[in-house]
């Protein structure tokens, strides 16, 4: 237990320093610390990014470390409450490509994965104590399991589901085209601060998709910056490369 | 105990006495044909009316009085009752009225007037020429960048459809205000032909584009219910779907005249007003200016001016805003409140305050001001006026950023990595459930070992080939046959099969030399006794004899 709760404190020491940094005004130093936990960033990394980023005047880049957060933690009310206040101000921003789900904000997948492991491990205790004291029922215990399998298997099937890279474009009015090339036919645009998932690459141009269900080619270059690819995922997390990364891409899920 | 003294505190709050008793005046449509009747409802909120309320309508209306309903609800943490008057309300004239307002008489001695409501009244057989139509429209349909317009989409039916779908509508140059909800009705106006079913959603925005921001068209999906059903039992009916055409909905967008420096970025009608909590006060103590902004447009963004003067500072205080859409209007009201610090004893003039907004209904920019105020300041008990700033001298006296006013700080406490659990789900859920189905696993073999038992037990306990012998019927074909069956049961006994599952040929290929030959002898000489009239002689000794031979080599 000392050892869990030392982990923990040393888990939590960049978004403490960070923050102390930030109360004095050492903004630089603030989101150097904040960052420097390496590998994923937590929600918490990501809603105080955001914070600097408004801060900064950036509000597409606040938006995208908002959003992320709230991918990792739909129920965090300074996020929502942040997303909401600079709703406004995002005129012309498409909705993010798989925007959480309101049952999220209940339960995300891996908490109604772990509901499910508890259900399913409750029946596999009684069906064991069953077998040893040779009486009792079976069918309590067969529909608990049953129960718990099926909202774990909805857990890890919400989870697989956010096996996505999505990207945040950063630039106003970048021009959605029907091909890899500044040829092609504009099928429309993307505002700054808008969410798409990647779809597929080639050479300078990535291919995404955004909530209004369009799909087109824009310049990698075009200031995309790539939120959280899952880990394991060698195809997305190869196009992820071709994008220009304004963050270190991350590997984490909600 | 408790429940008793629950009820008692039930009944304490609904015989109390009426705390702020009130009247509301709904009427069903705003806009109907001549000819046609829709509902009104009278609704008195915590109060006990004497008689029928009393409804104003204008002349071309006739209104009937139809019933009376009452209800409880819980509103602010108590129940409140509510007694609704229903009434129908046709009208036989075009043109736009003003219903109401409604007058009732409470028991208190107290009379309440509700507020009106506007009606527009279409010319007769204007109405609804067909099943269903749907109909979008801007209002106003010129309207001035910032100004607050109204989207409103219609649906009328002669049916009650089961479902709606309209399409996104692209709302191109145009953005939702921060406030307020999007109301949605449905209702039902009645004429001579039968029910029209009505649903209307009103969704106010503002204009941000110029030129022509008229929406063209847009499609609704309608699914109306039919006669068909989909189950045996006809719970569920089926419904047909219908594409309905909307269309178009014109809209301007005019620029705004070049605007005063002084120009607050306010667009709408509106009125200012306000107040001091005291104008007598101490050096260091505070006033607090309420002021109150109402009227028909948004107030996203704006920032009330402090005004500055000598011998004050003014300083931001509580903000509420709030929105609401009324009779198709986009109203909001906000309440700002700035607290007045005076730095010197004497008389200190508070100045006027002044709002330069842009006036829609006026095309032209007006100046909205309230009057400011003399305040009476006391030196107080301290001496202390210079206060310039608390902050200590370390702190370099440069301009300090602030984080905009409503967005959250960042967080101090939480963990810099993710940990991402998505990968091991399958695991844990596997390995939660392994123990369960391995007892599960266990106890099926278990089961259909317990099961193989029962099967074979019967077959050693009752098959008995020498039992049979023993007790052999008199009539010849008979005792025949039962040798031949004491021969098949042994046979199957020595096998380890049933009698029905026995391969006989086989049976007998697998006995032991000797033995063999001897059962083929017997077993040709049954047969030809039993179906060739062959003699009998000894054949019962020797069957009996082989069998218990068989039954010795198993």
């Amino acid at each position: 237990m000392r050892w869990l709760f030392l982990f923990a404190l040393i888990g939590c020491a960049p978004v403490r320093d960070g923050t102390t940094s930030w109360q004095a005004g050492e903004l630089e130093q603030a989101t150097t610390a904040w960052t420097s936990g390496g590998g994923s960033p937590s929600a918490a990394v990501h809603y105080n990014l955001g914070v600097a980023a408004y801060r900064a005047e950036e509000l597409p880049l606040a938006v995208a470390h908002w959003r992320a957060a709230r991918r990792l933690k739909p129920r965090d009310g300074d996020v929502v409450h942040n997303l909401a206040h600079v709703r406004g101000d995002l005129s012309g921003v498409s909705a993010p490509v798989g925007e959480p789900l309101s049952w999220m904000e209940f339960a995300t997948p891996v908490e109604l994965g772990l509901i499910g492991i508890a259900l399913v491990g409750w029946a596999s205790f009684g069906l064991v104590a069953r077998r040893r004291r040779r009486k009792g029922t079976l069918a309590p215990w067969l529909l608990l399991g049953a129960t718990g399998a099926g909202v774990g298997l909805a857990g890890v099937h919400g989870a697989i589901s956010w096996t996505r890279a999505p990207v945040f474009v950063l630039q106003t009015d970048v021009v959605l085209r029907d091909g890899p090339d500044s040829s092609g036919q504009e099928l429309g645009q993307l505002g700054a601060g808008s969410e798409v998932a990647l779809v597929a690459a080639a050479g300078p141009w990535v291919r995404v998709a955004d909530g209004a269900s369009r799909t087109g080619w824009v310049p990698a270059g075009a200031g995309l910056v790539v939120g959280p690819v899952p880990a394991g995922n060698a195809r997305l997390a190869g196009l992820a490369d071709v994008a220009v990364p304004a963050e270190p891409a991350a590997s984490e899920k909600p | 105990m408790v429940s008793w003294l629950l009820r008692v505190l039930v009944l304490c709050f609904v015989s109390s006495p009426a705390w702020a008793a009130s009247v509301s005046l709904v009427v069903g449509a705003s806009e109907f044909a001549a000819g046609q009747t829709t509902t009104v409802e009278v609704q008195v909120v915590d109060g006990k009316p004497l008689a029928v309320p009393q409804i104003t309508v204008p002349d071309g209306f006739e209104i009937e009085y139809l019933h009376p309903s009452n209800m409880t609800i819980r509103s602010g943490g108590r129940l409140v009752r509510v007694v609704r008057y229903q009434y129908e309300l046709t009208a036989t004239v075009e043109g736009s009225f003003t219903i109401g307002p409604a007058t009732v008489e409470l028991a208190s001695g107290e009379d309440l007037v509700s507020l009106t409501r506007s009606v527009g009244i279409l010319a007769e057989g204007d109405m609804l020429n067909q099943p269903f139509d749907a109909e979008i429209s801007y209002t106003p349909s010129e309207a001035w960048e910032g100004e607050v317009v109204v989207f409103r989409y219609r649906l009328r039916s002669r049916v009650r459809p089961a479902r709606t779908r309209w399409h996104p509508f692209d709302f191109e140059g145009l953005v939702a205000p921060r406030d307020g909800d999007r109301p949605r009705r449905e209702y039902s106006i009645e004429d001579a032909t039968g029910s029209i079913w009505m649903d209307e959603t009103w969704i106010p925005l503002i204009v941000t584009g110029t030129g022509d921001l008229s929406m063209e068209s847009t499609v609704l999906n309608l699914f109306l219910p039919t006669d068909e059903r989909r189950d045996p039992l006809g719970l569920f009916g089926r419904t047909r779907a219908e594409v309905v055409m909307a269309g178009p909905a014109p809209l301007v967008g005019k620029a705004l005249p070049p605007a005063p420096d002084d120009f607050s970025g306010l667009v709408g009608d509106f009125s200012l007003e306000g107040g001091f909590d005291t104008t007598a006060l101490s050096v260091g103590e505070s006033a607090t200016w309420t002021l109150s902004l109402r009227g028909q447009g948004a107030l996203d963004g704006f920032v009330v001016p402090k005004p500055e003067a000598d011998g004050l500072r003014v300083y931001d205080g509580a903000t509420a805003t709030s929105a609401a859409m009324r009779d198709g209007t986009y109203t909001s009201a906000a309440r700002y409140e700035l607290s007045v610090v005076p730095t010197r004893a004497g008389k200190v003039q508070v100045p006027k305050l002044e709002l330069v907004v842009f006036s829609p209904s006026r095309g032209d920019y007006i100046t909205l001001e309230t009057p400011g105020r003399t305040l009476t300041v006391s030196p107080g008990s301290g001496t202390a006026v210079d206060v310039e700033s608390f902050a200590p001298d370390a702190i370099p006296d440069e301009p300090v950023e602030v984080l905009p006013a409503d967005i959250r700080g960042p967080k101090s406490f939480g963990l810099a990595r993710s940990i991402w659990l998505g990968p091991l789900l399958p695991w844990a859920l596997l390995a939660a459930g392994l123990p369960g189905l391995l007892a599960l696993f266990a106890g099926g073999l278990e089961a259909a070992q317990a099961a193989r038992e029962r099967r074979r037990k019967p077959l050693e306990a009752v098959v008995d080939p020498l039992a049979r012998l023993r007790h052999l019927p008199e009539e010849r074909e008979a005792r025949l046959t039962e040798l031949d069956a004491a021969f098949r049961e042994c046979l199957a006994l020595r096998e380890g099969v049933a009698v029905g599952g026995l391969d006989r040929s086989a049976a007998v290929a697998n006995l032991p030399d000797g033995l063999r030959e001897k059962v083929v002898d017997a077993t040709r000489a049954l047969d030809r006794a039993r179906f060739a009239d062959g003699p009998e002689d000894d054949l019962v000794e020797r069957v009996i004899t082989l069998v218990d031979a068989v039954g010795d080599a198993a």
